[in-house]
């Protein structure tokens, strides 16, 4: 049974509801399916744009991030995209990040707009620093580096866990991404 | 505290009010804190939840175009060529007097202005548009027909099944009920399509 919701109700959905939102609504030819997509893509347009910001030219973040935001929902309809899907647009934005540098498309830009220098070499591989690291941690202490460094909790805050042995974790952390970086 | 841990809580609290720009908190070092600060504010935007929803902002951006490419009929066109015309620095008149120009079909830039909104907005299936429309936008808009072409090929999303209809039919009481001769008549003025043009063919005859 499909129950229509408002725009205040959808906004409190997270983002598999949304998508389970929008594939009823589509099934009951219902009009707030449209804005339970315009929820999830504005809703994550902006983290998308700024990490594309950190990789690409002015010029073609909004091309990109528009790719990363189109792949990525239309995956998640169609049954291919993998994991949750804040996961799923995670790699599909570093997938798109590494497509553009691999495949220089001639862009329709302004000579007035042109005003970036390419990125650095190795930009992309900055990209997958953090996943790497965290890759090798166990699954408690990514847990802790997750909470503390990339949510903001203060170290009394993460449950099981001594404030020392948070310290002590997020410094090894910070020190594997450094020589990450640094080789 | 070491410079980057600084920066990340200020950029983590400054986001947390707003929408903080990475590229001010990163102007603020260089070298390895630099690659540092970046992949640590990276790892976070990758976790940040989403942005609240606002109606009128989401309008005005550029989330709406995608917004239509998904729910729509004509690929990613309606992200794309808004872009592409915006970077030509055109105005949608301009380019539409261009393009029905270039098409030679000058005199009808109204039926062309309506074609061309509904390619924006994703409303016009990109089958139907000929590769003369597409190689003439490109033309103005410096994009290649091919490249065109592909982005309105997106696939759109699968079709909704059709719900269970429920007609409510009823005959309306003789005295309000339509003389025959006039029923007849609207009947077939409803039926009657308005004769195609060149301008549909080119936007709705395909190849």
């Amino acid at each position: 049974m499909f129950r229509p919701l408002g725009e205040a109700e959808l906004g409190r959905l997270d983002d598999e509801a949304l998508i389970a939102y929008v594939r009823a609504g589509r099934l009951h030819g219902h009009e707030s399916a449209r804005v339970a997509l315009a929820v999830l893509v504005y809703g994550h347009w902006h983290n998308v744009a700024r990490r594309v910001a950190l990789k690409v030219p002015p010029a073609a973040v909004e091309d990109v991030t528009s790719d990363v935001l189109v792949s990525a929902i239309q995956s998640a309809f169609d049954g291919s995209s993998e994991g949750e899907f804040h996961v799923w647009l995670r790699t599909i934005t570093a997938r798109r990040i590494a497509d553009f540098h691999r495949r220089p498309r001639p862009a329709t830009v302004s000579l007035e707009d042109v005003v970036a220098e390419a990125p650095e070499k190795g930009v992309v591989v900055v990209a997958d620093a953090v996943e790497r690291v965290l890759e090798r941690l166990s699954a408690e202490h990514r847990r802790v580096v997750e909470l503390v460094v990339f949510c903001g909790l203060a170290a009394s805050e993460v449950d099981g866990v001594t404030a020392a042995n948070v310290h002590q974790i997020t410094s090894r952390f910070r020190r594997a991404l450094r020589e990450e970086l640094d080789t | 505290m070491t410079d980057v841990n600084r920066l990340l809580e200020e950029f983590i609290a400054a986001d947390r009010s707003g929408v903080a720009d990475p590229a001010q908190f990163l102007a603020r070092v260089d070298g390895l804190d630099r690659a540092e600060l970046e992949a640590l504010i990276d790892g976070y935007l990758a976790r940040a939840p989403r942005r609240a929803f606002d109606r009128a902002a989401f309008e005005a951006s550029p989330a709406a175009g995608v917004v239509a490419s998904l729910a729509g009929s004509s690929g990613t066109w309606p992200a794309l060529l808004p872009r592409l015309r915006h970077r030509a620095r055109l105005k949608r008149a301009e380019l539409v007097a261009r393009l029905a120009s270039e098409l030679g079909v000058g005199g009808r830039e109204a039926k062309v202005a309506s074609y061309y909104h509904a390619m924006e907005q994703g409303a016009l299936p990109s089958a139907g548009v000929s590769d003369r429309v597409l190689e003439a936008l490109g033309r103005i808009v410096g994009e290649s027909a091919a490249v065109l072409r592909a982005a309105g090929s997106l696939a759109p999303p699968p079709p909704p099944a059709a719900p269970a209809a429920f007609a409510r039919r009823a005959s309306p009481a003789p005295e309000f009920a339509a003389p025959a001769a006039a029923a007849g008549g609207f009947a077939e003025a409803a039926a009657e399509p308005p004769p195609r043009d060149e301008v549909d063919e080119l936007f709705t005859g395909g190849a």
